[in-house]
């Protein structure tokens, strides 16, 4: 009987743990459109442009990688009941370790500079490590046993065998004498975007997307298959290439096994899409219209994936590589993300207050609505701005000079993300330094 | 027979949709009908308050032999929303709309993050360490009017 007793429910971190995370995290999205501006239309020739690839880290290390970090370090003690082991320690270490890396590894892969490209790569991984040995920990220990917590501990693995992956790719191009085979970067990519983010956003959907919006559960089998599938297609795509398989039928399971990746992300996107269609919630609020943006983004992504697969001369070459990725990080990850941060920050906010409150007895104090931390006006503002700087990252892989009006769209919804996360942080400390209350 | 995580998931389900029905007058500007709908979520939601407060968590707590565990946590969340739905009350009556909106997004997140602890982690230990009284219990859960 004692693990009842003993059982926590209470265990949220500190505010700061979660929204250093999350409020600085933006700021990278800035610094990549930075990136690509000074970079200008030449970089958008190949994915194999060094500019491209520092700048791609930027915003998925920078952007993508931050939020997770932050919202497991909240995630796991509250929903799952299973706090990150030394929580304030790891969350302060792997944020100092990421936020220092990521620009470094990100300026020295665009500039070829193979030292700052080792410093930012062993801050980087030290931070992945950390993150990951942590979060499986308490993935672990979790009495919960969901499809969220499922897809949530492939999803971290994916991201410790990407880092392994990024790793040995950068030991390569630093000279350590190790080959550098290809498609060593296409399984880099792969299990980064499809094992690691895809695996992370439908666990977090499993659990969001019926219960912000109330909508139907996702159906229970595909639910429960869908990580373990990707998961498992990925594993033999990298032991196919790794391992000595002869041509034929290496080329016939890299077939199957891309188009089960292909059905398996546009499935997602497609049920995600059906379900917010019944949602119970008629209003549809900034983080519902997030979402939309980053499903139809994603199944635009596999449908020109599937295309350029289809079309003679296949490959992943030259500019048409881009869209889909244009579409997957900046249309997909980073339309969900920032769709649950305007969730995520007015809620902590207003539970620290809440909280406070309680605990202070003050009952004068006042705790301001999660719509009053973040003027909705600015959220609506931002998410147009970004759906704009998505539409003009598109034409701009088409006509390459509007690549400075896209990423200046880019860089302004990335601000005015950053600046509304802060407002929300002024509005804590206000309320919490107001000897008494504020009359309206 | 019913176990306690299907009953009370369901419960909550049937709030969830109450609250929902609320927020879609409001936001329609209909006041009569969430008049109506505030009456409903309001009883709805104090009945589940009360068939976990009355009922669960006392069966809960001498299992376990601890009032301090877990379900003090859950009674502590059930007097924040309390008070929130106290705040809903009045801005409705102020025809307040923007206030009414942003508290019950308030109410909504802060009831959704203390159902997933309750539906992932609380009923399946309770039914678990409850299954030789559950009968008895569900029959007394059932028939409980606020």
């Amino acid at each position: 009987m004692n693990n009842l007793s003993r059982l926590s429910l209470d265990r949220t971190p500190p505010l700061w743990v979660p929204l250093q995370f999350m409020a600085v995290a933006p700021l990278f999205g800035v610094l990549f459109a930075v990136a690509m501006i000074l970079l200008g239309p030449q970089v958008l020739v190949s994915r194999w442009m060094p500019g491209m690839i520092g700048a791609a880290h930027l915003l998925v290390l920078g952007y993508v990688a931050m939020v997770m970090f932050g919202a497991m370090q909240q995630m796991l003690p509250v929903v799952a009941g299973a706090p990150v082991p030394r929580g304030l320690v790891t969350g302060r270490l792997s944020f100092t370790l990421l936020a220092l890396g990521t620009p470094l590894l990100g300026i020295g892969l665009i500039l070829h500079q193979p030292f700052w490209i080792a410093v930012g790569g062993a801050l980087v991984l030290g931070s992945l490590g950390l993150f990951t040995l942590t979060a499986l920990i308490a993935l672990a220990r979790s009495q919960a046993r969901g499809p969220t917590t499922q897809a949530m501990t492939l999803a971290v693995i994916a991201l410790l065998v990407t880092a392994v992956m990024g790793g040995w790719l950068a030991g390569g191009h630093l000279g350590l004498g190790w080959p550098l085979p290809r498609h060593m970067t296409d399984l880099h990519l792969a299990w980064g975007l499809l094992g690691w983010v895809a695996l992370l956003v439908a666990g977090a959907a499993y659990q969001v997307v019926p219960m912000f919006q109330m909508t139907p559960e996702y159906p229970a089998l595909p639910a429960r298959l869908h990580a373990p599938l990707v998961f498992a297609v990925l594993t033999v795509l990298t032991l196919t290439a790794l391992l000595p398989v002869p041509a034929a039928a290496a080329k016939v399971i890299n077939m199957t096994g891309s188009g089960m990746l292909a059905a398996l992300m546009a499935g997602f996107a497609g049920v995600t899409l059906w379900l917010q269609s019944r949602r119970r919630r008629r209003n549809a609020d900034v983080t519902v219209r997030f979402w939309r943006i980053g499903m139809v983004s994603l199944l635009a992504a596999v449908l020109v994936w599937t295309v350029i697969q289809l079309l003679p001369g296949r490959g992943l070459w030259g500019v048409w590589a881009l869209v889909p990725a244009w579409l997957f990080v900046a249309g997909f990850a980073v339309s969900v993300i920032n769709g649950m941060l305007y969730k995520i920050v007015p809620f902590l906010v207003w539970l620290h207050l809440n909280q406070t409150r309680m605990r202070s007895g003050n009952f004068e104090m006042r705790v301001p609505n999660m719509h009053e931390v973040i003027p909705l006006g600015l959220t609506r503002l931002q998410l147009h701005l970004h759906l704009a700087a998505l539409v003009a990252g598109l034409t701009a892989l088409a006509w390459p000079v509007l690549l400075i009006p896209a990423m200046l769209l880019f860089a302004a919804s990335n601000g005015l993300l950053s600046w509304n996360l802060f407002t929300g942080i002024r509005c804590y400390h206000r309320c919490l330094n107001a000897p008494r209350p504020v009359a309206d | 027979m019913e176990t306690i995580q299907d009953f009370f998931t369901a419960d909550h389900r049937e709030c969830d949709y109450r609250l929902a029905d609320l927020e879609s007058a409001i936001a329609d500007g209909d006041w009569e009908a969430a008049e109506t709908c505030f009456r409903e979520f309001h009883h709805d939601m104090e009945r589940h308050l009360q068939r976990e407060e009355a009922l669960l968590f006392p069966a809960i707590e001498t299992v376990s032999g601890s009032t301090m565990g877990p379900t003090e946590v859950m009674r502590r969340e059930h007097d924040q929303m309390r008070a929130l739905i106290d705040e809903i009350r009045i801005a409705k009556d102020q025809r307040d709309d923007n206030t009414t909106l942003g508290v019950i997004e308030t109410l909504m997140t802060m009831i959704q993050l203390h159902n997933v602890k309750e539906e992932q982690i609380l009923y399946p230990m309770a039914d678990r360490f409850l299954q030789t009284q559950r009968d008895d219990l569900m029959e007394q859960v059932k028939v409980l009017a606020p």
